[in-house]
């Protein structure tokens, strides 16, 4: 392989990095704007849970309240490491940061994710779970193609240093 | 413009025209078409920008965000397809947002025809003016579900009227430098 | 490019090919017009409309890009700012959509330039002029393509300025902004250029509006990532593109003179301006924004005569008072116009592209 298709390969797999990195903000971005709509517009899943609740009637508004903070929180959760990760690689595409943990969160992600597949279809297979799956298996591709990107740019590197 | 496109653009007239009045003739069933209408056209966007992607963004640099958008307005499309009951009100938001986007755009439009010297920025002016114009009449009645479907159906056929119009209009550039 | 170059560059290149000062300034102002040809101003004079060079902004604004409006677009701009280099171009593992704008990339030394040329062989000094412009375009426009298409057109912000400072070669990053009433800052390399648009066919994504003025800018040495190449960068040395564009210039009006028998690509009438190379250079590297009072200057002094302003009216009258307009000046420049743009347009046509419509058998033109 010449220089110049090196240096190509490179730009690529850091551009890659970049990229995947900056949408992996977008798309945790968009599962909190989906659940937040899910919630909001269909609220026919949270009334059902209430009413699945045995708890005393005094105190049922206030369990309400925190069920409802906590999945606020867990959003929340969610959509910063998907910040993190994201700001991380785009950080370390651009050459400003050296540190991967972001990598080992973007391992476990997948994992979970691929463990999460199965969940998108709990009414059988239909256009929204559909949707639901495409998006957990392209966010599995995302973080897949980072962690490849990673590991191209360091074994390229490293044989140019050679 | 051509022969050929100014009979798409009167058959693409009719077309909406149609659409206007099946929603006026029932609002409560029009207004579930109208969000089946929003689900499909994100649907089909969606789509559209996947096949773009496997067709020919991805041999471009930076192709892949085709891949992403295309995933992201496909699910999209398929949540607004599903939800069983959308508070009117975000349908009302959802117009709002587009006639007074699209009116702005007219608008500016026009200010920028007019100081080319174009007379047809009086045309441009006016249908900017009418779509901000619904735009303020949809908050106006942000609480009543059926004028969103009604002011959707005055769009379309405003949007249809226009389409005919320039349909048979002469192709000619007046802008003067 | 620009008119520095179009117009008052072509005027010098002209003289030095052996035309005279009043041939020189036809040519010149051809070349110059077809910056400025548009269907607007044709419908002003009652000029038959398909002998458009170009579009001005507000009617793109308001072109469709259905199919037939992209070949309306892609038949004037592929005609006469960015001709094709090489309409049977391949690459590995593209499919035919691709391959269809691929193929449309501009470039110098094709094929299709040594058309251009020959095409105007024995004809109008208004021809050789538009001859000129497309052939000068051909090293400003290099690696776009004159149809709307983002996998082709668009960029990134891996846009690179380089720079010579005391004898050494830096990189500065470019900073682009989407303000076309600014002027570009050349000292900080911010530069304007056009908003990214995700649709493929969208007119934001025609020529080289994503890397905004850079091309134009006889200046300009940057390197950037194109987006049909893989990753590569591409480094896009203007001051050695635009010497060899004025070479090649004098060598095509030689052709056009009758003092040389063929135009060949890749030859360059660099003896010629052996003379001149300094105060060429000169002019081409430095750093401003429109270079037309050096070019100028060279020009006349080249002459010995006054170079006009180019006045785009100055031939309207002219054109709309005379019964026959074939004889006016306008009327040689719409001829030419329409022959190019026919020669060009069945070259696409027949090699199985229809991006540029469909061409009939009996004139070559393919317009409506």
């Amino acid at each position: 392989m010449s220089e110049k298709e090196k240096e190509a390969l490179v730009r690529r797999y850091k551009s890659n990095i970049r990229l995947n990195g900056r949408y992996y903000i977008f798309f945790g971005l968009w599962a909190a704007v989906r659940s937040f709509m899910m919630l909001t517009l269909d609220d026919s899943i949270l009334k059902e849970a209430f009413a699945e609740m045995e708890v005393e009637e005094a105190i049922r508004g206030f369990v309400e309240f925190f069920v409802i903070v906590v999945l606020i929180l867990i959003m929340l959760c969610i959509l910063a490491i998907h910040f993190f990760v994201g700001i991380s690689a785009i950080r370390y595409s651009r050459g400003k940061s050296k540190n991967r943990i972001f990598l080992l969160i973007a391992a476990i992600d997948i994992i979970v994710i691929v463990l999460s597949v199965p969940n998108d279809f709990p009414n059988g297979i239909r256009a929204s779970a559909i949707a639901a799956a495409m998006v957990d298996i392209t966010q599995v591709i995302m973080l897949g193609n980072m962690l490849y990107s990673v590991i191209r740019i360091k074994s390229l590197t490293e044989a140019a240093k050679e | 413009m051509t022969a050929v496109q100014r009979i798409r653009e009167v058959i693409s007239g009719l077309f909406m025209f149609i659409g206007a009045l099946l929603l006026l003739t029932d609002p409560e069933y029009g207004y579930l078409l109208v969000v089946y209408l929003l689900a499909f056209i994100l649907l089909t966007m969606g789509i559209r920008k996947l096949y773009y992607y496997f067709t020919m963004a991805r041999y471009m640099v930076d192709g892949k965000e085709s891949l992403y958008i295309g995933v992201i307005l496909f699910d999209f499309g398929a949540l607004t397809g599903s939800l069983t009951d959308i508070p009117k009100f975000y349908v009302l938001f959802y117009l709002i947002g587009i006639h007074a986007f699209s009116g702005l755009v007219e608008v500016l439009r026009a200010r920028e025809a007019r100081l080319q010297g174009a007379s047809s920025w009086k045309f441009k002016l006016i249908h900017g003016m009418v779509d901000l114009l619904m735009a303020i009449i949809c908050i106006m009645f942000i609480n009543e579900g059926s004028i969103a479907v009604l002011i959707y159906a005055i769009g379309l056929i405003y949007s249809a009227v226009l389409k005919i119009i320039s349909a048979f209009r002469k192709t000619r550039f007046v802008y003067i430098q | 490019m620009q008119e520095d170059f179009h117009y008052y560059a072509t005027y010098a290149a002209a003289i030095l090919a052996g035309y005279t000062h009043k041939e020189s300034l036809d040519i010149a102002y051809s070349a110059q017009f077809v910056d400025l040809c548009s269907k607007t101003l044709l419908s002003k004079i009652k000029a038959p409309q398909k002998a458009a060079t170009t579009q001005l902004q507000l009617e793109m604004m308001d072109a469709r890009t259905d199919m037939v409006g992209l070949q309306d677009i892609t038949r004037i701009w592929a005609s006469f700012h960015f001709l094709p280099k090489d309409l049977y171009a391949e690459k590995a593992k593209r499919p035919k959509g691709y391959m269809r704008k691929y193929r449309l990339i501009c470039g110098p030394n094709g094929e299709l330039v040594k058309k251009t040329v020959e095409l105007a062989k024995g004809r109008t000094l208004q021809h050789a002029g538009i001859a000129m412009h497309v052939l000068a375009d051909t090293w400003a426009h290099s690696y776009f393509a004159g149809t709307p298409s983002l996998v082709i057109n668009n960029t990134n912000d891996e846009f690179y300025e380089l720079i010579t400072i005391d004898g050494k070669e830096t990189e500065r990053k470019i900073k682009f902004r989407h303000n076309p009433g600014a002027d570009d800052d050349l000292d900080k390399s911010l530069y304007t250029n056009s908003i990214y648009q995700g649709s493929e066919d969208s007119i934001m994504n025609l020529g080289h509006g994503r890397a905004g003025h850079l091309p134009d800018y006889s200046f300009a040495k940057y390197s950037y990532l194109p987006a049909w190449d893989d990753y590569n960068a591409m480094i896009k040395d203007n001051p050695s593109d635009y010497r060899k564009a004025f070479c090649q210039m004098i060598r095509a009006l030689r052709f056009l003179r009758g003092d040389i028998e063929a135009f060949e690509t890749d030859e360059y009438d660099y003896e010629l301006i052996a003379p001149h190379e300094e105060r060429i250079m000169q002019i081409i590297t430095k750093r401003q924004l429109i270079a037309s009072a050096d070019w100028r200057a060279f020009g006349e002094e080249l002459s010995g005569d006054t170079v006009d302003d180019f006045d785009i009216n100055r031939y309207q009258d002219e054109y709309m008072a005379v019964e026959n307009k074939d004889d006016s000046f306008l009327g040689k420049f719409i001829n030419g116009a329409i022959l190019h743009k026919g020669m060009v347009c069945r070259q696409i046509f027949e090699s199985g592209n229809m991006l540029a419509g469909y061409v009939g058998e009996e004139k070559g033109t393919a317009d409506r």
